[in-house]
Order: structure tokens, then C-alpha cells, then sequence
């Protein structure tokens, strides 16, 4: 059952669900009389929880919750409920809010009804782990308001990456902290100005210095001149280098980082770049595979007349430039690097590619607010620009060159039944944009996405906690068309949102720690799926084989 | 720079009479930050005397070779740290370069902390509730209660922290309003709960029932807070828009100062309907807002007491009142504009004006209602009378103010019998207003401020205020330490102050002043002629 939970955390626990191998309790001939019971427990230690929340609600009602606190020795009953399906969820302070056996967001609604066994749950709730740490400077004085920024490498929905997991700032002692964290492996980045710095520009001053006033020394002024690079724990510039935090369930880390100040340089804007049209520019730079973060700029005349951005340290900065009016569309991102020279190596810049499509729908455009998502495959992440009424758009600052995956969002469940592309590769759902080749999308659009339910089988019996994957054909180039649930205590699941094509179901048990969206990984289960070719408007019902 | 503060020790432009050195001479600078609580030495200050920075070494010391002879100005800052007062015209500290400098000593205040612990249902620590600081700023010269920090979250074990504020009074509010929903269970259908919307320290929903914090340099206080949840209601019906508009916005619940407290978890534009789905027992006001067919921002407010659910509340929303503003200009020479005056229609595009079309003044309304509250006249070429016009004013009390756009000053500026320079203008609920008449000429008198100061260089702010005006226009403010031209002014009579700080004055209330009335200079400018006089400083709060 895909379970939409109130925390944002998703959460991956090795819980053996144990309700299929359980005894059948006597046949219950009432039609209400039926109870969800169990015990609470943490999952690390198997130690009961009390005073606990643990709330049940029908999957059909979501927000009608029944909730009730658990005794001290971690048991919970709700009695007299009617038959049918009900999500379990618990709260406990220094656990993760989780619905029962939840793997990422996924968990297993309970079933209650005629011959099924729905008490003495083993509900195990996994331990919250925190990071926290004091950012300094160089003379060991707390940092104010540094971003932080928490990234988690392992699995995560099949994937094995490195991703942001939040970001924040630290208080006036330098302090920050991450909480309600999983078990896995961190890396902690700190991105600052030093408070002090002063980027000034060496100045044609006068012979004459007026009353009360001073030289300009440049000698005099370098010190300042400093800026802090993107420093991680462990007190390393150089991401590679970095040692990560390994947090196991409930471990509390302390990450403290120092920050040390190297000599500032600056870049040098385009020449297109002018602020009395109303330029508009933005600087960010990219952490790990990480979204780019974006950087506080200063800007100077130099003295050729020159913008340029002082108070940087060296590395790699994505530089987004602006015009208004009937200009935007010039509008240009570029990845730069700027060595410790503080020079540009324009024949470096990784410039952003121009990207637009024409989306033919089938039967006139969608009501609402259609949009295009365009999804990194290396790093992760989503850019996606609204469809015009006429079908057109457009991703205004390009977009950085690389292998994405196309697909459509609309109120009308519309999808991609066509891509074709000039400019790019296009291979089942994933386009190759090149450095320097415009990109001009053509989407054929229809509606009529298919739905699948069906029962995950052990041995010919329902088997609770199995996670489904339905494979797309291709699934190296078609990892948006992947759709996943996780069986009931009944076995049964459902997939909605099917995109029409050809597939293979598969039932996995534990499959929770498998890169399951790898072909490599895939192979050994493909073999023993459930092929099904979903038509559009396709409902289909399934009995798979739990591998 | 984020939350530091600019620490100045501000800047005289005045050159001092007492530099007789040739202006080749160069000399040492040098001297030491100290806390001016501890009284001990602070390293690491960032120290700025005109284009050269230094930190301060590990005895707060710093020095400056090569500066010239003359009144120079240094700037401290230090994050945590504040100068004496807090704005950078409140206080003066510029110093003379000669022989006979000596050693300086600077002060800086350290920041106070308010700091706590906030404890939800069942005892537990609350997470995520969002803390607010009030505390009084200035706005056109009264001291406002508005919010001054905000954004900071109790953490995971319900603790906060805030820092980076000067010593002061404030007030401290933790909103929860919307917390319930990470209470599992408590936003159920059937009886849904939630935590009050806004309480004040220590535990008043009525900010005037509030506890100020009184915090002097350093201090920090703790500050704890226990709320619970309770009955939660639904709240629904539908905006009422009257005539015609491009968009209508989602209804909010709104505090004192205006800020939101809650939205609606659903809301309809095309239909108006809303529903917030939990609110607690209590009066709120509702702001409803929306944009004209122009492209304005409208907006009305309802008051509304939730006892128990609510299905069907009706929320009227008006486009507000239009007042036309009508211009004489009584010139005696052509007024000189200048030759470029873009402006974007609604379509956003841009269009060059040579400004011959332009108004001759900007009006603008202040709401004394409300903290930011305020409505212009729209700057566009006026092709047509109903182009001048401020548009879609909401009802309430206002003081008026037009600003003179190419020149000149303004004579009077009216709204049919009443007199705006001195009079508050009342916005009804429906009907009109009369339209606002501003004359404007060209024949202002000049006036020069000799200020007497006990100590030679003593700083001083000066204020001109006009004969039974609200408040001082802002251009007549100054800040000197001998005399001031100010711009040429309205013919008419004033009053003016020399204040060494400004510090907690409410200066654009006029009965505040009024206690000051004795040691004011009063002076008279005529057209075309030229006024002097002569003030003492008076020593604000004495």
C-alpha cells in the first residue's frame, strides 16, 4: 500500500514481517467485533514502548484517525472495528514517525476481517539518529548563520547516490543540528563568508590623502581579502577527501567543522552583462551531486569598467545571467572555473544548453497547469517548466548538458506516448543533451494511464511486506516509468498511474536493500516476473510469485 | 552581511576647526576595543577608518599609520556585538587626527539572548514551533511594535535560541497554530485539535497582556513556554468578491501585526470557496485580498469569533475607494523636468516619456491603522484626469503626504475642507472621498540651522517641524555638528530641534515633541527670503 505519511523522512528498517507465517486465528462470524493489536517495540533493541502514539485509520479515510497511547508494556488494541483495510502509524519521541513495516514510503496496511489475523502485531519502530556540530573560524570564534548543508550516500528508492538530505543554518555559538535522521552514511558541507572580509578594489587614488582620511595600501588590505572554500566534516576541502559520518540506528554524531580562510579571487562578468539594462546575475555553486547552492555575491567595477564578482574562493561556479524585457530569452547559464588567478578559461565553460518542446496533446490541452520535467539521471535532479496553452515551452536558462528522462505532469493523468527530439539521442524515455547542440523537443501526449492490482504469493499463500516493482521494458532508459508498492497483510497491493507498455511485475522479499532500478541488479529477477503489457486504459489483476 | 550589524561610530562630514595642521601631515591612529560591560578587551573586531580595515590583536588593540590631519571617523563591528544605540543617526563619535590624538578607547555593547524551551502535549518537548521577536523600530519617526526577528524554529528538543539583538525591550510570541498536524491522530475528522495560533511570553494570547523583556547588554533570559492542544473547529464559506477582478487570493487568518497565523487548507479562486479545517476557540481577523482588473492589490478584513464549526461565513471583498488627486502648480518660471521617464503599461512593456505628462507630485496615504500599511498615487503619464488618482484605499485613518516630483513645494494639500498638513483623513467603508487638491510653487525661502553646542563638535540631529504638522517631512532632517542649509522649503512657520540622539524618541509624534516645544527655535521662512537661526542641543530625555 503506498502510504503517504505525515513526516517527510522516509525510512529503511530490516523488520521481518512475520504475519503470513502466523497462526489463523478462529473464524470470527461478526461483522464488527474485529481488533488491530499488537506491541510496540524498538527496532534495534526489541524493547517495548510505552506511552506512545499509535493512531489507525481506514485507507479510504486517511484523515479519520482512532488514536490511543500504548501501555507500559508496549501493547496497543484497537477493538471493534468493521472489517477492512487500515493504515497503522506510531509516534514516539526519539523514533522516526513510521506506518507499520514502512520501507522508504512504503508500509503495509493491515486487513481485518473474517479469517485474518490482524493481532499481536510486532510493530518495530527504528530509532532516530541527529547530527549536530559547532562551525569555527580560524581564531576557534563560532561562525553565525554558516549553511550547512547534509547530504546521505546509500540507498535510496533503488538507487544507490549520494543526495542532499536538508539543510540549515547555525545560531550565534556556531551550533547546528540535524535530527530524525536514518541510519547510513553522511557528509556535512559548510558554505560561509568570513564575517570580517573585505573585498576592495585598488583604487587610481588622488596624490593627496584628505583630512582624516588614509592611502589606499593594497599590501595592507589582502588579509581581508579571504574567503572560506565549501568545507566538510572532518575539516577537508576537497569533497573526495571527505571522511562520512556512519550513523547506525539511534547514534547521536557530533560533526564539528573548522573553517579556514584562503585568499579571495574574483570573476570577471561577461561583457554582455550590464547592469544599467537590468542585468540580472546569479552565482551558485554545486556541492557534491547536490542541486547548486546558491552563493552571496558582491559586485565591483574593476578598472577596465567591468563588473566583477569579488570575495570568491576558487572552484567551480555555475554563473546565470539575466536581461529583462524582450532580451530574457538570452538568458544563459554557464559552469565556471575559476583558479586561484581568479581568471576565466571561457574555453572551460560548461555553457547550459537551449531546450524547448512542442507537446501535441490528444484532444486539446489539459485544464489546470501541465509541466515537462526534465530529471538528471547522474545527479538527481528535477527541472521542469510549465506548457503553454499552445503545448510550447521553454527551460528559459538551458539546461546543464547530460543524460535525462522525460515526463509530464498534468491534472489529467496525460502522458508521453511519443518522444522525439532534434538536437538530442532520444532512447525510450531519456534524452542525451550535448554541449553546444539546441535541443527542440516533440511530445505526442494522450490520456489513459493503466492500473494494476493483484496478490504477492509465498507458496501459493498471500505474503504481507513484499515490495513490487513493476521493470518498464528498458529500464536503464526508463526509470520515470518504474511504479513500486508494497503488499498489505493481506498480500495484496495496487499500482495506479501506469504508463500503457510492456513490463515485468516483480515480488521481492526484503528487496528494501537492493539498487532495485539497476539492470545489472535487475537481471536476476526478471526472469521470474510476471510479464504484463498494459494497454492504455488497462486494468489488470495479478498473482505474482514472491522471489 | 546577514544578521551583523553595522557598528558605527558615525561619520562628522564637518571638518574641524581645530586641524591646523598642513594637510601633507600624517599620524598614528591607534587605540583599543573594549566591552563596555566587562570592560574587557575585545580581539578581533573589524576596525575601518576610511579605505583601511585591521581586526584588532588579542588586547583589542588596533593602530593606523598615514592618516591625515584632520576629523576622521573610525566603524567597528564585531558579530554579537553593538555600538552605543543601535541606528546609525542616533550617535556621533568622530574624533580629530593631530599631535595630541592620544590613545582611543570604543565601546561595544554585547548582544542579548533570549533563549527557552517550549513544552507541548503530553508534556513532551514541541518541535518546530516558530518563535517571534517584537520590538520597536522606527517608522516616519514613531516607535512601532513590529517584529524584528523572526524565523526561528524550537528544535527536536523543543529548545531555541535567539541572539543578534541590541539591548532593548521585546516581546516574544511562539506560533503552533499549525503544529498539530505533527501530533499523530490530533488532525482526525472526527474531532480535530490544535495549538493556540499565537501566545505571547509567558502564556497570553493578548500582546497587551504580554510580559516585555527588558534586556540590557549581555543579558540573557529564559524563557519558557507550555501550551496545549484543544478543540479545533472548522471554519468554511466563501469570498465575495464585489465587481470585477483579475484574481482573488486565498483568505488568511492574520495576527495584530498582520502576520499570517493561518491558511486555508483548501481554497477555490473561481468559486471563493475556502476552509480552514482546525481552528481553535477565539477572534481572528481575516484578511481577504485580490488584484483589480489594473492589476492592484485590494484587500478587506472581517472579524470573526470561532466558537464551533462554521460552514457558511461570507467574506466580502472590496476594491476599496478611489481618491482622484487634482494638481495646481502656482510656478513662476517654467519648472524644469527631465527628459526620460519609463514606465511599463500592464502588458509589462516599456514605453519612454519625456515627463511633460507626468504628475507634478506623488501622493501618498499612511495608514495609522496599520504598520506598513500605505497607498500612492500612481507615476504614469496622466492622459486623462482620472489617471491621477490614488486607487483602491481601504478604510481607515491616514495622514497624507505628496511629494513634489520635478521641483518646487507643496503650498497645501487639501481634501475638501480639510487641511492634510495637519488634519488625518478618514477612508469610510463605502461612498467617496473628495478629491485631494495639491498646489505646488516654485518660490520656497531658505533656511540655515546654527546649532550651539556645549562641546565643540558635538553632534546633533536637527529637526524642522512645521507649525501644527503631524510630523517632520524627512528632507528636513539633518545631522551636523556646527550648521545646515536645508533644501529651500515652504514659506511658513517652524519650530526647530537640535537632539544629540534620536534614540527612543517618537519625533513624528507631535505631542512628544510637544514637551521639548520651550527649548526649540522658532523662525519663520518667507517666500524667496532667506532664514537663519539658532538652536541649543537639547539632550534627549532630559
Amino acid at each position: 500500500m503506498l502510504q503517504k505519511i505525515v513526516s517527510c523522512l522516509a525510512l529503511v528498517v530490516t523488520a521481518v514481517v512475520a504475519l503470513a507465517g502466523q497462526q489463523r486465528s478462529l473464524a470470527v462470524t461478526a461483522l464488527a467485533g474485529f481488533e488491530i493489536s499488537g506491541t510496540l517495540v524498538n527496532a534495534n533493541t526489541g524493547q517495548p514502548i510505552p506511552r506512545a502514539r499509535v493512531a489507525i485509520a481506514p485507507v479510504t479515510q486517511r484523515d479519520n484517525f482512532t488514536t490511543l497511547i500504548t501501555h507500559e508494556d508496549g501493547r496497543f488494541t484497537f477493538p471493534n472495528l468493521t472489517p477492512g483495510k487500515y493504515t497503522l502509524t506510531a509516534q514516539a519521541r526519539g523514533y522516526l514517525l513510521q506506518s507499520f513495516n514502512q520501507h522508504d514510503q512504503l508500509s503495509s496496511s493491515i486487513v481485518v476481517g473474517p479469517d485474518l489475523d490482524s493481532s499481536n502485531l510486532l510493530f518495530r519502530l527504528a530509532p532516530e539518529g541527529a547530527i549536530s556540530g559547532v562551525v569555527t573560524d580560524e581564531a576557534g570564534e563560532p561562525v553565525r548563520n554558516a549553511q550547512v548543508m547534509l547530504y546521505f550516500t546509500g540507498l535510496s528508492a533503488g538507487i544507490d547516490a549520494t543526495r542532499p538530505r536538508g539543510g540549515t543554518r547555525t545560531n550565534d555559538e556556531g551550533a547546528y543540528h540535524f535530527g530524525h535522521l536514518l541510519p547510513g552514511h553522511y557528509l556535512v558541507a559548510v558554505s560561509a563568508q568570513p564575517w570580517y572580509a573585505q573585498h576592495v578594489t585598488p583604487q587610481d587614488g588622488s596624490m593627496d590623502t584628505p583630512p582624516g582620511q588614509i592611502a589606499f595600501d593594497p599590501q595592507a588590505a589582502r588579509p581581508l581579502d579571504v574567503a572560506y572554500p565549501v568545507t566538510f566534516s572532518g575539516g577537508v576541502t576537497d569533497a573526495g577527501a571527505a571522511v562520512p559520518i556512519v550513523l547506525g540506528h539511534g547514534d547521536k554524531a557530533v560533526a564539528d567543522v573548522s573553517l579556514q580562510p584562503v585568499p579571495a579571487v574574483r570573476m570577471r562578468l561577461p561583457e554582455s552583462v550590464d547592469f544599467n539594462r537590468g542585468s540580472r546575475v546569479e552565482l551558485q555553486k554545486r556541492v557534491l551531486e547536490g542541486p547548486p547552492v546558491r552563493v552571496a555575491t558582491q559586485f565591483r567595477g574593476n578598472s577596465q569598467g567591468r563588473m566583477e564578482i569579488v570575495g570568491l574562493a576558487p572552484g567551480r561556479y555555475t554563473l546565470t545571467t539575466n536581461l529583462p524585457g524582450p532580451e530574457a530569452e538570452k538568458a544563459q547559464s554557464q559552469e565556471i572555473d575559476i583558479d586561484s588567478n581568479g581568471e576565466i578559461d571561457s574555453n572551460q565553460a560548461n555553457v547550459y544548453v537551449p531546450v524547448s518542446a512542442k507537446v501535441q496533446f490528444d484532444g486539446g490541452a489539459p485544464a489546470g497547469q501541465p509541466t515537462l520535467q526534465l530529471l538528471n539521471k547522474k545527479s538527481g535532479e528535477a527541472v521542469s517548466a510549465p506548457i503553454g496553452s499552445d503545448g510550447t515551452l521553454v527551460f528559459r536558462q538551458g539546461v546543464v548538458p547530460g543524460a535525462y528522462e522525460v515526463s509530464l505532469f498534468t491534472n489529467s493523468g496525460a502522458y508521453a506516448k511519443s518522444i522525439t527530439a532534434a538536437g538530442a539521442r532520444v532512447t525510450g524515455r531519456t534524452i542525451e543533451i550535448r554541449p553546444g547542440a539546441e535541443v527542440r523537443l516533440a511530445i505526442g501526449a494522450t490520456v489513459g494511464q493503466g492500473s494494476i492490482t493483484g496478490t504477492a504469493l509465498r507458496e501459493g499463500k498471500p505474503l504481507a511486506g513484499a515490495m513490487i516493482v513493476l521493470v518498464p521494458a528498458d529500464p536503464a532508459h526508463n526509470q520515470v516509468l518504474f511504479r513500486r508498492d508494497q503488499s498489505d497483510s493481506d498480500g495484496t497491493f495496487a499500482l495506479a498511474n501506469v504508463v500503457p507498455g510492456a513490463y515485468t511485475l516483480l515480488a521481492l522479499e526484503n528487496g528494501w536493500d537492493l539498487a532495485w532500478m539497476k539492470p545489472e541488479v535487475l537481471k536476476n529477477y526478471l526472469g521470474r516476473g510476471a510479464a504484463v503489457q498494459v494497454q492504455p486504459n488497462g486494468k489488470y489483476e495479478l498473482k505474482v510469485a514472491v522471489q | 552581511m546577514g544578521t551583523y550589524r553595522l557598528l558605527l561610530v558615525f561619520l562628522s562630514l564637518l571638518a574641524s576647526a581645530s586641524a591646523q595642521q598642513a594637510p601633507n601631515d600624517t599620524f598614528k591612529v591607534e587605540g583599543t576595543v573594549i566591552n563596555s560591560v566587562t570592560g574587557k578587551p575585545l580581539p578581533r573586531v573589524l576596525v575601518q577608518l576610511s579605505v583601511r580595515s585591521v581586526l584588532t590583536g588579542p588586547e583589542g588593540e588596533f593602530s593606523f599609520d598615514g592618516v591625515a590631519a584632520g576629523r576622521a571617523s573610525i566603524m567597528l563591528m564585531k558579530p554579537g556585538y553593538f555600538g552605543p544605540g543601535e541606528t546609525p543617526r542616533s550617535y556621533n563619535n568622530a574624533f580629530d587626527v593631530g599631535p595630541d590624538t592620544g590613545k582611543i578607547i570604543l565601546k561595544l555593547a554585547p548582544e542579548v539572548v533570549i533563549a527557552g524551551h517550549v513544552t507541548g502535549q503530553d508534556e513532551e518537548p514541541l518541535e518546530g514551533a516558530s518563535m517571534q521577536v517584537l520590538g520597536f523600530r522606527e517608522i516616519e519617526g514613531r516607535q512601532v511594535l513590529m517584529p524584528v526577528r523572526g524565523d526561528v524554529r524550537t528544535d527536536e528538543d523543543g529548545n531555541f535560541r535567539i541572539a543578534g539583538l541590541p539591548s532593548g525591550r521585546y516581546y516574544l510570541a511562539v506560533r503552533a497554530g499549525n503544529l498539530a498536524r505533527r501530533v499523530l491522530g490530533a488532525q482526525t475528522r472526527k474531532a480535530p485539535e490544535a495549538y493556540p495560533a499565537i501566545v505571547y511570553y509567558p502564556g497570553t494570547a493578548d500582546l497587551a497582556a504580554a510580559t516585555a523583556l527588558d534586556l540590557a547588554p549581555g543579558q540573557k533570559v529564559d524563557t519558557p513556554f507550555s501550551i496545549s492542544l484543544s478543540p479545533a473547529y472548522k471554519l468554511a464559506g466563501k469570498v465575495v468578491a464585489a465587481g470585477e477582478w483579475k484574481q482573488i487570493n486565498s483568505p488568511m487568518i492574520i495576527d495584530s501585526l498582520d502576520q499570517v497565523l493561518f491558511t486555508p487548507e483548501q481554497f477555490d479562486a473561481a468559486s471563493g470557496a475556502f476552509e480552514f479545517r482546525a481552528v481553535p476557540a477565539g477572534t481572528y481577523t481575516i484578511r481577504v485580498s485580490g488584484s483589480d482588473l489594473q492589476n492592484h492589490y485590494r484587500f478587506s478584513t472581517h472579524k470573526v469569533t470561532v466558537s464551533g464549526s462554521v460552514t457558511n461565513f461570507h467574506l466580502s471583498l472590496q476594491p476599496g475607494i478611489n481618491i482622484p488627486v487634482v494638481e495646481r502648480s502656482e510656478f513662476n518660471k517654467p519648472r524644469e523636468r527631465g527628459s526620460s521617464c519609463p514606465w511599463s503599461d500592464s502588458n509589462g512593456e516599456l514605453h519612454q516619456s519625456d515627463c511633460s505628462d507626468y504628475p507634478g507630485a506623488r501622493v501618498e496615504l499612511i495608514s495609522l491603522d496599520s504598520v506598513r500599511l500605505r497607498f500612492s498615487s500612481d507615476w504614469h503619464p496622466v492622459k486623462d484626469p482620472s489617471d491621477y488618482a490614488v486607487n483602491g484605499v481601504a478604510p481607515g485613518k491616514y495622514m497624507v503626504r505628496a511629494q513634489p516630483s520635478f521641483g518646487g513645494y507643496v503650498q497645501s494639500l487639501r481634501s475638501g475642507n480639510l487641511d492634510l498638513l495637519r488634519e488625518v483623513l478618514t477612508v469610510p467603508e463605502e461612498g467617496s472621498v473628495a478629491p485631494i487638491e495639491v498646489v505646488l510653487r516654485d518660490d520656497p525661502g531658505t533656511l540655515k540651522v546654527i546649532v550651539h553646542a556645549e562641546k565643540p563638535g558635538q553632534p546633533a540631529t536637527i529637526l524642522v517641524l512645521p507649525d501644527g504638522a503631524f510630523f517632520p517631512s524627512p528632507n528636513l532632517i539633518g545631522n551636523t555638528s556646527t550648521e545646515v542649509d536645508f533644501p529651500p522649503m515652504a514659506p511658513g512657520n517652524y519650530k526647530v530641534f537640535a537632539f544629540d540622539s534620536l534614540d527612543g524618541l517618537d519625533y513624528g509624534d507631535p505631542e512628544a515633541l510637544a514637551k521639548y516645544a520651550s527649548k526649540a527655535a522658532a523662525v519663520t521662512v518667507t517666500a524667496n527670503g532667506n532664514a537663519s537661526v539658532i538652536v541649543n542641543v537639547i539632550h534627549n530625555g532630559e
